[in-house]
């Protein structure tokens, strides 16, 4: 009866209310709960060191989401005044996308050891501090960074380009037209990068820096004080909720729906296309620098999986259940914003909010959630991970297939809705199969972000159910850097299988719809 | 009978229908011209419920038509063809054609593709046809729904002239005691033939 009733509130017309309010319900759990139950009712005082850390988070997060979005902005410029040849050629720098920012954290220490042999004082200043942890997070984020640049740039109409090229200079035509186009996006890959750094604190303690991050975690594991772990996030989420609420909304109406246009060429002068160079060349070795650096410990990648077997088996399947806890709910809440029309701005920022919370409250939320209710019998299991991770990526989620929903054409919803013989066949026979694009893409970030996350697996994961993240950010901390490189590189290959799977999926799809 | 009564429509302030007032009798033929932007096609919308009026009311044999789209007994060919890519063309044009058995629904979708010409497309996706193939098939897909009114928005503006003037005739053929037509155009020719009432849109105002 409630199903039925669910159902028809979900197909209902602009009325997709019910997974709108699932959505919201997942996604403020975690601090919802911890607010009600430990009772929040002072601010905390930021003491001088809070402070201090705050600003090494802050400092990080920034120079990292600025250096992704500059270099970002220079390789999509290079690669998009190219021929178009191949889809996999323009878009390589993707091809690393799924590596979690601590194999580029192994990566750099190896880099490091290996130049310290001929400058040893390179060994002494360069293993900690500031600079690694913005070098290896801009590395790891980078693919992201090309990523929206390169959306930003295709989705600049062919005759607006050539309409400007008839008065100014390829470059004058770029800063003046195109970029004014691209800057929302830029900002809001920028505003993304700059959360997901704040709000980790795994790569700094590599690097011996102590952030605002580590610190909720740090109390939490010393005293297990929730509601204080809570009060002691504010100033983060603060930050954090206010970069993405300036960085996001301003994206919500820019995108055109997809449409096939004319390909445009266009000729930089020589300083702007050694800036392309330069920031291509980056983008290779954000590829090159990892393959090389675990190359020479692929022959252990059988003793490998017999030693972390299980550890890989427990990241699989809590992945497979985040997306799919994510799917339903994140979809639903995505096609509502993107059919809404009034209040939008409103409903955007509540939607995208959760994304400023930190991986680490979510796991302390959703623990005790779990152990304050009857789920605490789910605790021993891998489903506990399982929704921590869904509620901690189902901002993510959401806000990927809300940016593919715009691009859905809507007449060919509205032609399906006027010649459907019966409420429901146009949602299933005609707008689902136009939402599956956005619902895979979202997915396979979602199983990916699981993949490699530590913040919110270290608070989740019941005994003995150690996901592979977490066994090798042990090990780095141990220094066992030849067991690392192994195990970096199985995460590395079940990230790149996944995409391979997608990948092939996808080709068959098309070859069938394609004669 | 359809009485559109007192429709209005505006935009930002802008007035894009402004109080238009017509009926179509059953088996009509109705054409409204106009030059672009005048405001044929968000009438048009309004008609089918893909766009609510802000003033007036839309009834059919005296009934307020229901707000969902597809129990208002309407079917439209749109600017575009707007075939979904998803489905064969057999299956676009199914979509919409009622309660029946299996082989009546091949019988009805190979006869109207016979009619416009796409026989031998019918197993094809729309990205593996031309855009005057698609347009056909669009407006078999419309027929194939037998609603009581078939809107048609500048239907026949990308096809050749041999087949412009084939699929109008089929148009008429398969229409003839069967429903009534809306068309929009901005080719005089085109109202004339397939028409025998008409219309003029200017500034979202109806001139008989």
């Amino acid at each position: 009866m409630i199903w039925k009733k669910f159902t028809k509130l979900a197909i209902r017309k602009n009325g997709n209310c019910a997974g709108m309010i699932l959505y919201l319900l997942l996604a403020f759990v975690p601090v919802l709960y911890l607010t009600v139950t430990g009772g929040v009712d002072r601010l905390p005082v930021l003491s001088e060191r809070r402070a201090g850390l705050l600003y090494h988070s802050v400092i990080i997060a920034f120079f990292t989401a600025v250096c992704c979005v500059s270099v970002g902005l220079f390789v999509a410029v290079k690669l998009h005044s190219k021929k178009r040849g191949n889809a996999l050629g323009r878009w390589f720098f993707l091809l690393t996308a799924p590596v979690p920012s601590y194999i580029y954290a192994l990566t750099y220490m190896n880099l490091v050891r290996m130049m310290g042999r001929f400058i040893p004082s390179l060994l002494r200043y360069r293993m900690a501090g500031i600079l690694p942890c913005v070098t290896v997070e801009g590395f790891a984020f980078l693919p992201y960074a090309c990523a929206a640049a390169m959306i930003a740039l295709e989705q600049v109409d062919a005759g607006e380009w050539k309409a400007a090229w008839l008065c100014r200079s390829s470059d004058r035509v770029y800063w003046k037209i195109v970029f004014p186009k691209q800057l929302p996006y830029l900002m809001a890959i920028g505003a993304v990068i700059f959360v997901l750094s704040i709000t980790d604190y795994t790569i700094p303690s590599l690097f011996q820096v102590n952030v605002y991050a580590m610190e909720i975690f740090s109390d939490y594991s010393a005293a297990g004080r929730s509601a204080h772990s809570m009060e002691l996030s504010v100033p983060l989420l603060f930050v954090s909720a206010a970069v993405i609420l300036m960085g996001i909304l301003p994206l919500r109406n820019v995108v055109k729906p997809m449409k096939d246009d004319e390909e445009v060429i266009p000729q930089y002068s020589r300083l702007m296309n050694m800036a392309g160079d330069v920031a291509v060349l980056v983008a290779v070795l954000q590829i090159v620098l990892p393959v090389l650096s675990l190359i020479p410990y692929v022959g252990n990648l059988s003793g490998a999986y017999v030693f972390a077997g299980e550890e890989l088996w427990n990241s699989g399947i809590t992945g497979l259940g985040a997306v799919a806890f994510t799917m339903i709910p994140s979809a639903m809440m995505a096609l509502q914003l993107a059919e809404q029309k009034t209040m939008k701005p409103v409903w955007l920022g509540i939607a995208i909010a959760p994304l400023a919370i930190p991986g680490v409250l979510t796991g302390i939320g959703v623990l005790k959630f779990f152990s304050d209710t009857p789920l605490h019998v789910l605790r021993s299991g891998n489903i506990m991970p399982a929704i921590g991770m869904a509620i901690r990526y189902l901002p993510f989620a959401m806000l990927i297939q809300y940016g593919c929903y715009l691009r859905m054409d809507r007449n060919r919803i509205d032609a399906a809705r006027l010649l459907q013989t019966g409420r429901g066949q146009a949602f299933f026979r005609v707008k689902v199969f136009m939402m599956i694009p956005g619902m895979v893409i979202a997915g396979l970030v979602v199983f990916l972000l699981t993949l490699g996350d530590v913040g919110t697996a270290l608070m989740l994961m019941p005994a003995g159910k150690e996901p592979l993240s977490v066994k090798i950010y042990n090990y780095l901390h141990y220094g066992a850097s030849e067991t690392v490189a192994v195990l970096c590189f199985m995460q590395m290959a079940v990230c790149l299988a996944a995409v391979g799977v997608l990948y092939f999926g996808t080709w068959i799809w098309q070859k069938n719809h394609k004669r | 009978m359809f009485e559109i009564i007192g429709v209005s429509k505006h935009y930002d302030g802008l007035c894009a229908v402004n109080e238009v007032s017509f009926q179509i009798h059953d088996k009509e033929r109705v054409s409204i011209q106009g030059e672009s932007g005048c405001g044929k096609s968000t009438l048009l919308r309004m008609i089918a419920g893909l766009l609510v009026q802000d003033e007036g009311e839309i009834r059919r044999n005296g009934e307020i038509l229901p707000e969902d789209p597809h129990l208002r007994g309407v079917s439209m060919v749109f600017q575009d063809s707007l075939l979904w890519n998803h489905m064969t063309v057999q299956e676009n044009i199914l979509f919409g054609s009622g309660k029946k058995s299996r082989a009546e629904r091949t019988g009805q979708a190979e006869e109207l593709a016979e009619t416009f010409g796409i026989k031998e497309l019918l197993k094809r996706y729309p990205n593996q046809i031309s855009g005057g193939q698609a347009r056909r098939a669009a407006i078999a897909r419309a027929l194939a729904c037998e609603r009581a009114l078939l809107l048609l928005d500048e239907p026949f503006s990308n096809l050749d002239p041999d087949w412009k003037e084939r699929t109008m005739e089929g148009v008429r053929l398969k229409c003839a005691g069967n429903c009534a037509i809306l068309l929009v155009t901005h080719n005089r020719n085109e109202a004339e033939k397939l028409c025998n009432t008409h219309y003029r849109m200017e500034a979202g105002r109806l001139i008989l």
